[in-house]
């Protein structure tokens, strides 16, 4: 018999405030994170605007470790990870005893560290690799130092699959649990700004200039982010026995590939990725109250996804709405972020609107929640996550209702 | 014991290494003690810090794969993708329409092609404009590029996953592959790891060895990939079982803040007591163990951990893979698991359990149970 799996503590470090309640009010006011990246030099670019995480101070978070030897995106994840655990109001001495693993999920692990080395070897030529700065590139850094930080003695993964990899983390988290391997399960995502990957979108013309807007008409494209959401996960009976609050269920996820092009998305596996999370989930069409969009602003990702909606939901499909026009995009910690959106919209009851939204395109022609936020009751609720090569992820989430 | 109606068999691999390409080379390498060390002369265009390393010149992605779909198609790639057809080949399972949403990867790197990340952000700072990049080099810098390919070019329509564990990533490939596998979620999947090498991990490990005091093993490159199947379903198709994943455990084992050789060595060898209890396995019953072999600063956890819980164990074997294929990271704890599959077919017998073990300085330790 499997077990059932429930969220009980949500930590963000995002460029729209910190922590389940710091995000909750931000998304429940359309509040844009957007502004100007101080990250890298973006002399030369048209566009140089992106969702930086400002004012976060590693000692807030990093109290084992030695901050200095931390990279931007393991410090994220830690952050996430500490927020989760307090918001959870479990004591962190029992996550330490128990089989407690993290999964993190990322596009660029530590891009700001490959950058820099990069600086270094242009500048100085490879004699001269800082070597503090090199044991921080392999990306399962981003895992190992949370279970480091925290003491923990389970599983620490890092999956990389782009920009579908947060919930890539937790649908192998909430495997973890209901297969019985684990106890509590730390998942979510992280990435830093990235010059690499903003420079490379901007090649591709997928920047936008000032705002993304997903779904209306005259999208340009995304606007690249940072950020780190942590969910802690566990098995509904320990929840209920330590009378924790449930944010709420996951109900199952699903996860295919198109195998057919690295970049381009593909309608028709990713209506076959929503059906795949609906049977897994063991619902119909019909139950989804609230659909949390990839959306990412670009004129193909927002026409492709409308489409494949509207194969499995017909032409009446659930409010649609993407954090993204709010928080940018934030590469393997969007789905992460999102799914903590979802967990937060189910708890307290609303729909996170799609903010920067003027006009309508009738290649999308979705409820998209445009630009303020709408109080409803809302039992499931699907986040959908699409990746460069062809990686998908849908993970459900359903209320929980008390006994 | 565990798992027995929902046991996970290794039905195939694919392996291109420094010591042979193939199953069949592999092994004859590995019979032989053959060393993969070797001039570096030409594998790379640039300088590098050393004269040899494990690498294999004979492997052009163009020449193995064909010049279609290969154009900007980088090392790391190329090793993944080539290798996950040899693994297929060798399993005898053939992709159809009915299989290959039911079919998918789950490879192990720790950073993806860190060629190909690091010179595109080098064109970033070099190039005026410095959006002058090469668009079609981008995607090469994700990190799941490589399964992504083996997806596209092995039409394997179900899970894609790619997972960072360092010196670990071979195991929680395998560990991941086997838990879908049990759940249900598909049939196949080519689990395992690939490491290139190129100039930026040369000169990385390069610096990072100086601070080593007994690090003897030389950098290595290649990639291995599993076939892995529930043995119901391998043995009912037909399939030659090469053996059983009986279990495969990973942990962290809490660290002070400089880590030392004992609380590794117990860390290992608590994971390795949990993977013979997972597999209900005594250490008795083990016929041999494939060593990870890294020792380093810290001494060498891994043989303290397996004297401590094979002490009463005195016919052991070890396999010792890295001496002949070098360091090889990401593709590390896969390579041991290749040279298993080796030595178990080149004596076939049955129920010999070997024990696969890995370990971190970061403190992620690994035990996998296999049995064949």
């Amino acid at each position: 018999m499997m077990k059932r799996v429930v969220i009980t503590g949500i930590g963000v470090v995002s460029s729209i405030g910190l922590g389940a309640n710091g995000f909750m009010n931000a998304l429940r006011n359309g509040k844009s994170g957007i502004s100007k990246i101080e990250a890298f030099d973006t002399t030369g670019f048209q566009s140089d605007q992106g969702g930086e995480v400002h004012d976060v101070e590693p000692k807030a978070w990093i109290r084992r470790l030695d901050a200095t030897t931390i990279g931007r995106s393991s410090h994220f994840s830690i952050g996430a990870a500490r927020l989760a655990i307090e918001d959870s109001g479990i004591d962190p001495q029992t996550l330490s005893m128990m089989r407690c693993g993290v999964t993190v999920g990322t596009t660029d692990g530590e891009s700001q560290a490959i950058e820099y080395l990069t600086k270094q070897w242009i500048d100085s030529g490879p004699e001269y690799l800082d070597i503090s700065v090199i044991r921080q590139v392999p990306a399962d850094r981003l895992a190992v130092s949370v279970a480091r930080e925290f003491g923990l003695r389970g599983e620490a993964a890092t999956l990389a699959t782009a920009c579908a990899a947060g919930n890539y983390a937790i649908g192998h988290a909430y495997d973890m649990l209901r297969a019985g391997e684990a106890d509590f399960m730390l998942c979510g995502g992280a990435d830093s700004i990235c010059r690499k990957t903003f420079t490379g979108f901007y090649r591709l013309g997928a920047i936008a200039p000032l705002a993304c807007q997903p779904f209306d008409l005259h999208r340009k494209g995304i606007l690249t982010g940072e950020g780190a959401a942590i969910l802690l996960l566990e098995p509904l009976d320990t929840a209920l026995l330590r009378g924790a609050r449930i944010y709420a269920e996951v109900l199952g996820y699903g996860t295919n590939c198109d195998a057919k092009h690295m970049v381009a998305p593909d309608p028709d596996s990713i209506a076959n990725c929503m059906r795949l999370a609906h049977a897994n989930a063991g619902i119909t069409p019909n139950d989804v109250d609230y659909i949390s969009a990839h959306g990412t602003g670009t004129r193909t990702n927002d026409a492709v996804e409308a489409a494949a909606i509207r194969e499995v939901f017909g032409n009446s499909p659930p409010p649609t709405s993407s954090v993204k026009s709010m928080i940018g995009h934030t590469m393997g910690a969007a789905s992460a972020l999102a799914s903590a959106a979802c967990a937060l919209a189910i708890y307290h009851g609303f729909m996170p609107p799609t903010i920067n939204f003027h006009t309508s395109d009738p290649d999308c022609n979705l409820d998209c929640v445009a630009n303020t936020s709408r109080e409803a009751e809302l039992n499931i609720v699907q986040n959908n996550a699409f990746a460069f090569g062809g990686n998908n992820a849908i993970v459900v989430f359903k209320k929980m209702v008390s006994a | 014991m565990k798992h027995e109606n929902t046991a996970v068999a290794i039905t195939g691999f694919g392996v291109i290494s420094p010591i042979g390409i193939g199953a069949q080379e592999f092994t004859t390498g590995i019979l032989e003690g053959r060393s993969g060390l070797k001039p570096i002369n030409g594998v790379v265009a640039n300088r590098v810090p050393f004269e040899q390393a494990c690498v294999i010149p004979e492997f052009e992605v163009k020449t193995y794969l064909g010049k279609k779909g290969t154009q900007s198609m980088d090392r790391t790639t190329g090793l993944a993708v080539a290798a996950s057809g040899m693994a297929l080949r060798h399993s005898g399972f053939a992709i159809t329409p009915a299989n290959e949403t039911r079919s998918g990867v789950v490879l192990g790197t720790s950073t993806g092609s860190m060629r190909s990340i690091s010179t595109f952000t080098k064109e970033t700072f070099v190039q005026h404009p410095p959006y002058l990049v090469s668009a079609t080099e981008f995607p090469n810098t994700v990190m799941n590029c490589a399964a992504g390919q083996c997806a596209i070019w092995h039409n394997l329509k179900g899970i894609n996953a790619t997972v960072s564990g360092g010196r670990l990533s071979g195991l929680l490939a395998l560990r991941y592959a086997s838990l879908k596998l049990r759940l249900g979620y598909t049939d196949l999947l080519l689990a395992g790891g690939v490491e290139e090498f190129c100039e930026h991990t040369a000169w990385a490990f390069h610096h990072l060895r100086q601070g080593l005091r007994n690090e003897s093993l030389p950098i290595g490159e290649g990639c291995v990939m599993l076939a892995l199947e529930k043995s119901a379903a391998a043995r009912c198709a037909g399939r030659y079982v090469r053996a059983e994943i009986l279990a495969c455990e990973i942990q962290m084992c809490p660290l002070a803040q400089q880590p030392n050789c004992g609380q590794l060595s117990e860390g290992l060898a608590n994971c390795i007591q949990a993977a013979l209890d997972s597999a209900g396995v005594s250490p008795r019953d083990v016929w041999g163990v494939s060593l990870q072999g890294c020792a380093s600063e810290l001494g060498d956890p891994e043989t303290r951990a397996l004297t401590t819980i094979l002490k009463e164990n005195t016919s052991v074997q070890y396999l010792r893979i890295s001496p002949l294929v070098g360091e090889t990271y990401s593709a590390a704890g896969v390579f041991q698991i290749a040279a298993v599959l080796a030595r178990l077919s080149h004596s076939p017998a049955h129920e010999r359990v070997v024990l696969v073990t890995s370990f971190s300085h970061g403190g992620s330790v690994g035990c996998a149970v296999l049995r064949g």
